[in-house]
């Protein structure tokens, strides 16, 4: 009897500490989602009051004129500036990423991948610079879209060839081993099975890193300078605005106007990022149809 | 061993078989000389990869249109072999093959054979199902639009009649365009044979076809094998010796590297001439 009351006890007390510490990882968790969450909702929150308010079309539909003016020239610069790093670091990023995963071995591969990741390393200032130096300056293209678009690529490309290998090389090898006991050529196996299952992280990466370029001033300052003149499609002597120029330079002004345009400027900036985010979500949904794990 | 035990487990299988379609029994036999009926011809094979060697000396004739099961201890070069009769192995690190294999006359181990057309004629089907991530009906028709067999116009028709073949229409006809991923293990298996039989094989390597099928699956792929039969040439790697005892018209032991045995299904299993064989499909060694 006393034995047994002696055990329950004992299992009484395990349940106890059990259900302690069960509770701790939990609030632990709580906790570390209330970090990621707040602030995030909190930056949105305070950006849209600022801005909400003056909001009104002519911020959109007309160019800056002193500190006065909307916001319509940064829009289309920043548009356009994101258009040109898709095309080129998705091609070249998406490119060395088929390149490292399917056909790169040994040195090469090696060398490489240590390139990229020295790259991806080096801060968007430095890479900006070096955008200066050479393309700016060195090159003659002046401050233009050119050198705003190609620096930018730079930057991302490491990005873009990372999340390309990686997708490839999560591709089962049963899919590809399928593949080639059918007798497909190597390139269809590439084009209608590891491509396309690989679909939706290449994706993602891809959108990730527009939207990391979208956010960039740095490299923008020195390589794009500025113009509040809506930007001709020249890639060479064309200085353009973007947004992250706004939000940098007119926070700082004495008018009050450039300082609500600053704020506007964020706001359009943390659209467009969700806009991006969402469209990459509907891509890799339209693309996992006929995923293992659907 | 006794040949009591052997033949009462053979007997419910002789029943089984007797479901089957009846197909001209012609006692081939794998010293047959009549070339017409050789389909895969290996003289002193011997496959490795780096410094060590896998399989050696294999000789052997495989008649066509029969069902022959390789059977053997796990690390005897089962699989070894039958990866090297469509190539599957030239990606291994260190791979390198001696001797020859002939199919129809051609020299699978030259330089010059077109592998891809090889895999075509050779088809091959896993252990574990590995349908394409891609519609029930692109799978199908992923080999067919590759090697270009076909015009759009017939698509339709082939998806229809290789689903027909494995009996797999009636389940998906209405589903076509969804992904194969939400059928059952034993129906990827089957949609996996439709895609390889949409390009006309010949011959159908089998790699523990149905070790991971529930069995009724089991029951329907070995069906199936039997009925395809006369037109195509299945060698099936196995460890289940009642499968090999079931299915097959062949049995080829391997042991340690070599073919130690090969003859008859229904020899090997009765009357097995060398040691260890007898000790293998006595179920004394696995």
């Amino acid at each position: 009897m006393a034995r047994n009351a002696e055990a329950l006890t004992r299992i009484g007390v395990r349940t106890r500490r059990r259900k302690a510490a069960s509770g701790a990882a939990i609030s632990l968790g709580v906790i570390a989602l209330a970090l990621v969450i707040v602030p995030s909702v909190w930056i949105v929150a305070q950006v849209a009051f600022k801005a909400l308010p003056h909001m009104s079309w002519s911020v959109i539909t007309t160019p800056g004129v002193g500190l006065g003016g909307g916001l319509q020239n940064e829009i289309v610069g920043t548009l356009l500036i994101t258009f040109g790093v898709a095309v080129v670091a998705g091609f070249i990023g998406v490119m060395s990423g088929i390149y490292l995963s399917q056909f790169a071995h040994g040195r090469a591969a090696s060398v490489l991948r240590g390139a990229s990741e020295v790259l991806a390393g080096i801060p968007s200032i430095v890479v900006g610079y070096v955008g200066y130096i050479s393309l700016v300056v060195a090159f003659h293209w002046g401050f233009s879209l050119g050198a705003g678009l190609i620096t930018l690529s730079v930057m991302v490309v490491p990005y873009i060839a990372k999340t390309t290998e990686v997708s490839l090389r999560q591709v089962p090898s049963s899919y590809v081993e399928g593949a080639e006991a059918l007798g497909l050529r190597p390139g269809q196996i590439l084009r209608t099975i590891s491509l396309r299952s690989a679909l939706p992280g290449i994706v993602t990466g891809l959108i990730v890193a527009l939207a990391i370029s979208v956010g960039e001033t740095a490299p923008l300052l020195y390589t794009a300078g500025y113009s509040q003149n809506l930007p001709h499609l020249s890639l060479t002597h064309s200085p353009l605005g973007y947004l992250t120029y706004a939000v940098w330079t007119f926070y700082n002004e004495p008018s009050a106007h450039a300082v609500q345009l600053s704020f506007d400027a964020a706001f359009l900036l943390i659209v467009l990022v969700l806009a991006l985010i969402t469209a990459s979500r509907i891509v890799v949904a339209m693309a996992s149809r006929h995923r293992e794990s659907a | 061993m006794t040949d009591e035990s052997v033949s009462q487990a053979a007997k419910p299988e002789e029943e089984y078989m007797q479901d089957l379609a009846p197909r001209p029994v012609e006692s081939a036999s794998t010293n047959s000389t009549d070339p017409a009926r050789t389909v895969i011809e290996v003289s002193d094979l011997t496959v490795g990869f780096g410094k060590t060697t896998i399989i050696s000396g294999v000789n052997l004739t495989l008649t066509r249109g029969s069902i022959v099961a390789l059977i053997g201890p796990t690390g005897s070069g089962k699989t070894t072999f039958l990866r090297s009769l469509n190539r599957m192995n030239d990606k291994v690190r260190g791979y390198f093959a001696g001797g020859s294999i002939r199919i129809d006359d051609q020299e699978v181990l030259s330089d010059h054979i077109d592998l891809l057309e090889l895999r075509r004629r050779v088809g091959m089907l896993f252990q574990r199902p590995n349908p394409f991530p891609m519609s029930i009906r692109d799978n199908v028709l992923a080999g067919v639009k590759a090697h270009g067999l076909a015009r759009k116009s017939e698509h339709d028709r082939i998806v229809r009649e290789n689903l027909e073949r494995v009996g797999l229409w009636n389940a998906v006809s209405g589903r076509l365009h969804d992904s194969p991923f939400r059928l059952s293990g034993g129906q990827q298996q089957l949609l996996c044979l439709a895609r390889s039989l949409a390009v006309q094989p010949e011959v159908l390597l089998l790699d523990e076809p149905t070790s991971a099928l529930d069995p009724i699956s089991v029951e329907s792929v070995e069906k199936l094998l039997a009925d395809l039969v006369p037109e195509i040439t299945f060698i099936v790697v196995t460890h289940s010796l009642a499968q090999a005892k079931r299915i097959s018209d062949h049995t080829m032991f391997f042991y340690d590297g070599r073919l130690k045995e090969s003859g008859p299904t229904a020899r090997i299993f009765e009357d097995p001439q060398q040691p260890e064989t007898q000790y293998y499909v006595s179920g004394r060694m696995g």
